[in-house]
């Protein structure tokens, strides 16, 4: 196992690096001029030259490139051009919230989508096979900012039975930073009213987040599931009289997981693109919106630090799904 | 279903109705707001910007931290908003309107106790002046560092390198801060640019709670006791919590619930009814000197044809556009200067849709032998839907006389990265004039001088030595009368060589929840002075 996470961990090095290049190339080939729009509308065409010279931006790429590397190298990212704050401090600020929301996200696509998926297969061309096949076809189908506005008309305005918008209402302290995650931050302190507030707030963009992804994970369960009841190891295990409630939650469905866990490794990736969207929506200050603002305006080093770090995040989860693929199957940490 | 199914299902519903109450959200917001949630904080939803420091950033959003937080020598009131003395309680101009005298008022408190200086004005505007971006690039072509010295301990003497008429209305932009602060925080002589971006050291009727502010999110102020100029309410507001809402659908939700009492100022026009029909909500009309033009490159075949230029400005559907796609929240603007602004002729009739005289004209062009056979190009902006609008009707009404129009789409700042050069600028783009300063050379001297070419302000390529020298005298004579004339004759040279298109003075709309009371928009962006208000309940 130990020799498996340090493969992973070597592979992860050239991947990160040729995603550094490639987010560096790109951010200085899209035509928009940094020194020119922080410069603002005010300025001339020499004040313009004269921020540029100062950001290094007058030099040839090669040369910017390389000191980049060893910037980031340093565990510098660079000041944000319009913030003036270290890059590092933002990300620091925001990436727990993103981070909050993708697990929440994560964790309520897996509790939902494989029990479903696997009662759909049990169930296969039954009533509520049908449901389910509705209910996850529908949440691939319906956009996530739609979504996002119908919940929050029918449970926020409509019911009022949870909050709006934002990780807790306006005027509640944040708690003492321990993990950035605020609901297990509010534990942390002792304080279960703010940790409950705090996780009701999750729970809107979390299920919007998860809608896609639960019917993703159900739909490959189902199709696992399925194809795993037709092995003969089931027939046997029917034929001996096993409890079927055993049989399907035990043996079948560990079996059926391995294609459902690389799945919900891919989808991590999704959570944190997607939320974006979410996180415009239901006001959540994670990296999606500073990402946006960054882009619009050319702030090219949030730009490259954020998609650094966001596939770093996704490098990791990959391997944690790699470690628990060998642990479901351990054939497969024989064959990687 | 088999029956055990329906009542095993049954079970477990019944198991979690239940034990829903002891999780219920009411209950927790509930004990959140028993936690420190006040409702009489006043709530604001309006756009926050990335930075506190006044002096690298001068935007709409800017505005409202730069007037909460800071005092200025001089602010702008009345309406039209005029420049009118502020921290300045005299001043004195030489003749020649090259040096300044200004008289600082005394016993203003900086927010940590300290009294507001001579010496902290002098290090403020030499602050902006160094500072590469912001603030400073409009004074730099005027003003250097060693041009503003302290006189006294509460006087000012600041030399210009010339006159500029522009110099008093150029005043309000510049916030003045707390010296000693701000050099125990400077780093790397950084001007505490670093610091500052995410606090406060100002003298103004709020200041920052420490560690509040997150760029764009969310920041807390607290009123000032014992502010200078007092608090025009016996029950001002104490505690502003801003929390802006990017989302439009969801802004609304927010002002309806009462998440938020105001929103930004750029309520769309097809979401006025649902405001103004919402149960404690209003909707606020904010008088906007802000232009909305389409820049028109002067300098490319056949755009650098005046009758072709004449066909575009009769080709385009003004009352359409403003009646339609604004539903009427504009009002025409017929030249480069807003309406209600001294320097704009009152007679100015400008262009009005007309295909009949957009076809003489591109006639007369084809017979001059401008190229009106090639197909021009439209760059509309990425996330403002109306600058698209606008191209897709020019687009519809050219295509009736003939003109091919394409329509491109770029992010603000890839727009304003063509403009740097003439090969690269937009055939047509959208632009605003927004306010940076309140005087006609914010708008036709900032767009149309020549030294404006290579910036986006002078995207239209406009080369014309009479309109420059006009201009030019405009900005170095003191008399209004004298630089009224001359604002007047540049607008109408600019309208009779149809250099631009241009279409409205805009109305800025914010949902403000019935609880505001005393709201008055500000003169620029976001600048209203929050110590007017107060809240009702």
């Amino acid at each position: 196992m130990l020799a498996l996470i340090l493969r992973r961990l070597a592979l992860m090095i050239p991947v990160l690096l040729g995603l550094l290049v490639l987010v560096f190339v790109l951010t200085r080939i899209v035509p928009a001029d940094p020194a020119a729009v922080l410069a603002g509308e005010q300025a001339s065409p020499e004040q313009v030259a004269a921020i540029r010279a100062t950001l290094g931006l007058d030099r040839p790429l090669h040369v910017q490139f390389v000191r980049y590397l060893v910037q980031v190298a340093s565990g510098d990212f660079g000041t944000s051009l319009y913030t003036h704050r270290p890059v590092v401090q933002d990300l620091a600020e925001r990436m727990p919230a993103t981070i909050e929301l993708a697990l929440a996200s994560m964790l309520l696509a897996i509790l939902v989508g494989i029990p479903l998926g696997a009662v759909a297969a049990v169930r296969r061309n039954g009533w509520l096979d049908q449901i389910i096949r509705v209910f996850t076809i529908g949440g691939l189908a319906v956009a996530s900012f739609w979504m996002a506005i119908m919940l929050q008309l029918v449970f926020s305005m409509q019911l009022d039975i949870l909050p709006l918008r934002g990780r807790v209402d306006a005027g509640v302290p944040a708690p003492p930073f321990l993990t950035g995650l605020y609901v297990i931050d509010y534990l942390l302190a002792g304080n279960l009213a703010l940790a409950r507030h705090a996780l009701w707030h999750l729970v809107l963009p979390s299920v919007t987040l998860a809608l896609p992804a639960t019917a993703t994970i159900a739909r490959f369960t189902r199709s696992s599931v399925i194809e795993t009841l037709q092995k003969d190891f089931v027939a046997w295990e029917r034929a001996v009289g096993y409890p079927r409630r055993v049989m399907l939650w035990k043996y079948v469905l560990r079996n059926s997981l391995s294609a459902t866990v690389t799945q919900v490794g891919l989808l991590f990736g999704l959570f944190l693109s997607g939320s974006i969207v979410v996180e415009a929506v239901f006001g959540w200050p994670g990296l999606g919106d500073y990402l946006f603002s960054a882009i619009t305006t050319a702030d090219y080093q949030p730009v490259m630090a954020t998609t650094l770090a966001i596939g770093v995040i996704y490098a990791v989860v990959n391997i944690m799904v790699d470690l628990v693929q060998a642990r479901i199957d351990p054939r497969v940490a024989e064959q990687r | 279903m088999r029956r055990r199914d329906l009542l095993r299902y049954s079970a477990t519903a019944g198991a979690l109705g239940a034990l829903a109450p002891i999780g219920m959200p009411g209950f927790a917001v509930r004990d959140a707001q028993a936690q420190g949630a006040g409702a009489a904080a006043l709530r604001w939803g309006g756009n926050l910007s990335r930075t506190l420091d006044p002096h690298t950033v001068y935007d709409v959003p800017s505005a409202f931290t730069r007037v909460n937080l800071y005092d200025c020598l001089y602010e702008y009131a009345g309406n039209p908003p005029e420049p009118k003395p502020l921290l300045a309680t005299e001043t004195r101009s030489s003749a020649d309107g090259k040096t300044h005298d200004f008289t600082i008022r005394a016993g203003v408190k900086f927010h940590d106790g300290s009294e507001l200086t001579a010496e902290d004005v002098v290090y403020s505007f030499r602050r902006m002046l160094a500072l590469p971006q912001g603030v400073g690039p409009a004074f730099r072509p005027f003003m250097k560092a060693e041009g503003v010295t302290a006189t006294g301990r509460h006087s000012v003497r600041m030399e210009l390198q010339f006159p500029y008429a522009p110099f008093f209305a150029c005043l309000p932009m510049v916030a003045i801060m707390n010296k000693r602060l701000m050099e125990a925080n400077t780093v790397n002589n950084d001007w505490a640019a670093a610091w500052v971006a995410g606090n406060d050291a100002g003298s103004g009727p709020y200041k920052v709670v420490p560690g509040s502010f997150r760029p764009l999110d969310s920041l807390d102020m607290e009123a000032v006791d014992g502010y200078w100029r007092g608090w025009p309410h016996s029950r001002p507001i104490r505690q502003v919590l801003c929390r802006p809402v990017r989302d439009d659908a969801t802004r609304l939700l927010a002002v309806e619930k009462g998440d938020i009492d105001s929103t930004h100022s750029y309520i769309r026009p097809d979401q006025h009814e649902r405001v103004r029909r919402a149960p404690g909500l209003r909707l606020v009309e904010e008088p906007q000197l802000r232009t909305y033009l389409l820049r028109v490159h002067n300098g490319r075949d056949p755009m650098n044809n005046l009758d072709f230029r004449k066909a575009l400005s009769y080709a385009f559907p003004y009352e359409l556009f403003i009646q339609r796609v604004l539903r009427g929240t504009a009002v025409r603007s017929p030249g480069p200067l807003p309406v209600s602004l001294w320097g704009h002729p009152r007679d100015l009739q400008g262009y009005k849709h007309d295909l009949d005289a957009a076809r003489r004209h591109l006639d007369a062009a084809r017979r001059a032998g401008a190229n009106v056979t090639r197909e021009i190009t439209f760059t509309a902006l990425v996330g403002f839907d109306e600058t698209e609008q606008a191209a897709q009707l020019l687009q519809s009404e050219l295509r009736k006389i003939g003109v091919t129009m394409r329509i491109a789409k770029a992010v603000w700042a890839n727009a304003v990265q063509m403009t740097q050069r003439e090969e690269t600028s937009p055939d047509i783009w959208s632009h605003w004039g927004s306010t940076y300063y309140i005087d006609p050379d914010n708008w036709v001297g900032q767009f149309y001088s020549k030294a404006a070419l290579g910036t986006q302000r002078g995207s239209s390529w406009y080369r014309d030595d009479e309109t420059d020298g006009m201009l030019a005298a405009a900005r170095a004579t003191l008399d209004r009368a004298e630089r009224q004339r001359l604002y007047e004759a540049a607008s109408r040279r600019l309208v009779d060589q149809a250099v631009d298109v241009w279409i409205y003075n805009g109305m800025a709309y914010r949902a403000v929840r019935e609880r505001v009371k005393g709201y008055r928009p500000g003169a620029v962006g976001d600048g209203l002075d929050l110590r007017e208000l107060w809240l009702e309940g």
